[in-house]
């Protein structure tokens, strides 16, 4: 492993940027991500940035279950997050749909027929102290020797 | 909307001050926005849809799950009106309960609507701290109800568990918590002139713009319009609720009328608390056929359910009506027209508490 | 990539109108004007935002309560028109007020409305 590996795999540990994306979830998992920002929580000690802006980040947050003017423009917003990045579903609507998955509803679950999906966390909502350690965990092991990993692969 | 203007120019829908994605369209003239349209769909889910045909049970459910701020609401306003239709009788340590549940979620969503107002206004201090003032209700939430959100506590005929006395004691430290720390928050946000520069005079909305689109709640509040569903319940009044209202109209009357509402909310569960009768918290009923609309005071308004119910307990049509419709709608059509400087746009959506997941459902 | 900024809305004006209150208020200004409910949605679609639409009743409502007073109002639903869903311009609406008061059918009128409308 060169030096400069080395020096990426540290910073990405410490600075991880986030942007959450609400696909029609019924707000609950996004609060739960704004109580992570409070002092209670403290999300920043761990270098994890909410930034709300898919263009800096690293991790791609997503509440709810796929809703109509989100199924062209998820892949889309995908495609605007610069690499290494990674997607992590919250609560249970990404999975399944929730209570909401019933003949005649307006929406499409799983996310994971758009995006590739890194990790979920169910919950209905989770609590944000789950989220923060999923965060965590998904973050160390794929940021870690990116460039190694995905060497021969198209970018 | 087809005008002469120099750009349209669109905000959202991942925004970084939007809790949840709408799009705002502004129609500018240089930086003056003449005009602004917000575009939905993106959280529309269909809960009406849903909800028909399926047994009583299973709508309470998916009527918590319109709203993940106000949920406890929601439950209680379908809740509500299953026992209008049905006639069951609540025992009154019940009522009282479902009050002081009711009161704790009011605070939550009063200081989250701050947080982001501030938050907005790039007043981040402040906004954190009302924030981490906002986990003590949280927690007060969790020790009553046993989650944070989605708690189903409200069920038909009485609530899911009886409180004991340390967990009163817990709800009313909480509340005591609220009200010694708030005061300086609150005298932060009145004297910072940087704050008033942002908020006094900037997305005023007159009487006669409210009237015609029908706002409630805290906005209707802060124009000066008397407008609040507990005035209807005879157990506020006695547990000290009054009116308050606001003449500005602005975004500042706005934030400072739920700062109010926070002290009077704290004061009512105190209340509340000191005056718990004892006896059962839920008794029994049937479910029989019926129609009933049930209004009751959300946080962000007058929330109404219209439900009929065949006699086999089976929901044939349901329509609810949340306050976010009608707020979003004049806040987008009447607020954000004319206003100085396209920073203002959402400052001005933000302030009118968008709920967008309830507004579409 | 294409950039996708403005997209055909009316599926979702569509399911935002199918709503149950929503439905009814279509209902209740359709059968106002005496046109059938598919020609008035198709109005509305064309000439609300999305924001309207969710909003139809409580501001159909209001106008209900401003026309209650005035026969020629209520007659023409003109404060439904102008005020409630913006289809009608202020000026238009006080031309038609003024027609009527000069005694022209009021049948008539509503016919004259419709193609401004439509």
């Amino acid at each position: 492993m060169t030096l400069l590996q080395r020096i990426k795999n540290a910073v990405r540990k410490r600075s991880i940027h986030i942007c959450y994306v609400n696909t029609g979830s019924c707000n609950g998992c996004d609060i739960e991500i704004l109580a992570c920002l409070s002092p209670r929580y403290d999300i920043e000690q761990y270098g994890i940035y909410v930034h709300n802006n898919p263009r800096e980040a690293d991790v791609i947050l997503i509440t709810g279950a796929m809703s109509a003017q989100w199924i062209d423009k998820l892949p889309d917003l995908w495609d605007r997050v610069p690499g290494p990045k990674a997607a992590v579903t919250i609560g249970n609507c990404p999975i399944s749909g929730c209570a909401f998955n019933r003949p005649g509803s307006l929406i499409d679950p799983p996310v994971s027929k758009y995006i590739p999906v890194a990790a979920a966390i169910p919950g209905c909502p989770p609590r944000p102290t789950e989220i923060i350690s999923a965060i965590l965990n998904v973050a160390d092991t794929l940021f870690e020797n990116y460039e190694i990993k995905s060497r021969g692969k198209k970018p | 909307m087809k005008k002469v203007v120099d750009v349209s120019l669109p905000i959202g829908p991942v925004h970084p001050c939007f809790k949840e994605p709408a799009r705002i369209k502004c129609e500018t003239c240089g930086e003056r926005v003449i005009a602004t349209e917000v575009e939905l769909g993106y959280v529309k889910k269909g809960i009406e849809k849903i909800m028909v045909g399926r047994p009583w049970q299973e709508t309470i459910f998916l009527a918590e799950r319109v709203c993940g701020i106000c949920s406890v609401v929601h439950n209680t306003a379908i809740v509500g009106a299953l026992e209008k239709i049905s006639s069951i009788a609540v025992p009154p340590r019940a009522m009282y309960l479902r009050i002081i549940l009711n009161e704790l979620d009011r605070m939550q969503s009063h200081l989250l609507a701050n947080y982001s107002y501030c938050y907005t206004i790039e007043h981040e201090t402040l906004a954190m701290y009302l924030l981490n003032l906002r986990e003590t209700i949280m927690d007060a939430i969790e020790i009553m109800t046993g989650t944070r959100i989605m708690a189903a506590y409200v069920v038909p005929g009485g609530v899911r568990e009886d409180i004991s006395a340390a967990t009163a004691d817990a709800v009313r430290a909480a509340t005591f918590h609220i009200e010694t720390e708030l005061p300086r928050f609150v005298k932060m946000f009145e004297t910072g002139p940087m704050i008033a520069l942002r908020s006094k005079g900037i997305g005023i909305l007159s009487v006669e713009d409210a009237k015609k689109s029908g706002v409630v709640g805290p906005m209707a509040r802060a124009s000066g319009i008397p407008c609040d569903a507990r005035d209807q319940v005879p157990l506020y009044q006695e547990l000290g609720w009054h009116m308050i209202t606001r003449s500005e109209g602005d975004n500042f009357a706005r934030i400072m009328l739920r700062f109010d509402e926070l002290f009077q909310s704290a004061s009512i569960i105190k209340n509340a608390l000191a005056a718990l009768p004892s006896g059962p918290v839920r008794l029994g009923g049937r479910v029989v056929s019926g129609r009933c609309r049930n209004v009751i005071e959300a946080p962000r308004g007058n929330l109404t359910y219209d439900i009929a119910v065949d006699e086999v307990g089976r929901v044939i049509s349901v329509a609810i009506q949340t306050p976010s419709i009608m707020n979003v709608e004049v806040g987008s059509h009447a607020m954000m027209r004319n206003l100085a400087s396209i920073a203002d746009v959402t400052a001005t959506f933000i302030s009118t508490d968008p709920c967008i997941a309830c507004a579409e459902r | 990539m294409d950039l996708i900024y403005e997209r055909n809305l009316q599926p979702l004006k569509l399911a935002v109108l199918k709503g149950t209150r929503q439905d009814l208020a279509v209902i209740a200004l359709a059968s106002r004007l005496g046109i059938s409910r598919q020609r008035m949605r198709n109005i509305l679609i064309h000439r609300c935002d999305m924001m309207f639409l969710e909003n139809l009743g409580p501001r159909l409502e209001a106008a209900d309560a401003a026309a209650a007073g005035d026969a020629v109002a209520e007659a023409l639903s003109l404060p439904h028109l102008t005020t409630a869903t913006g289809l009608l311009s202020v000026e238009a609406a006080a031309e038609f007020c003024r027609c009527a008061k000069s005694g022209v059918l009021l049948s008539d009128i509503i016919i004259d409305i419709l193609e401004v409308i439509a």
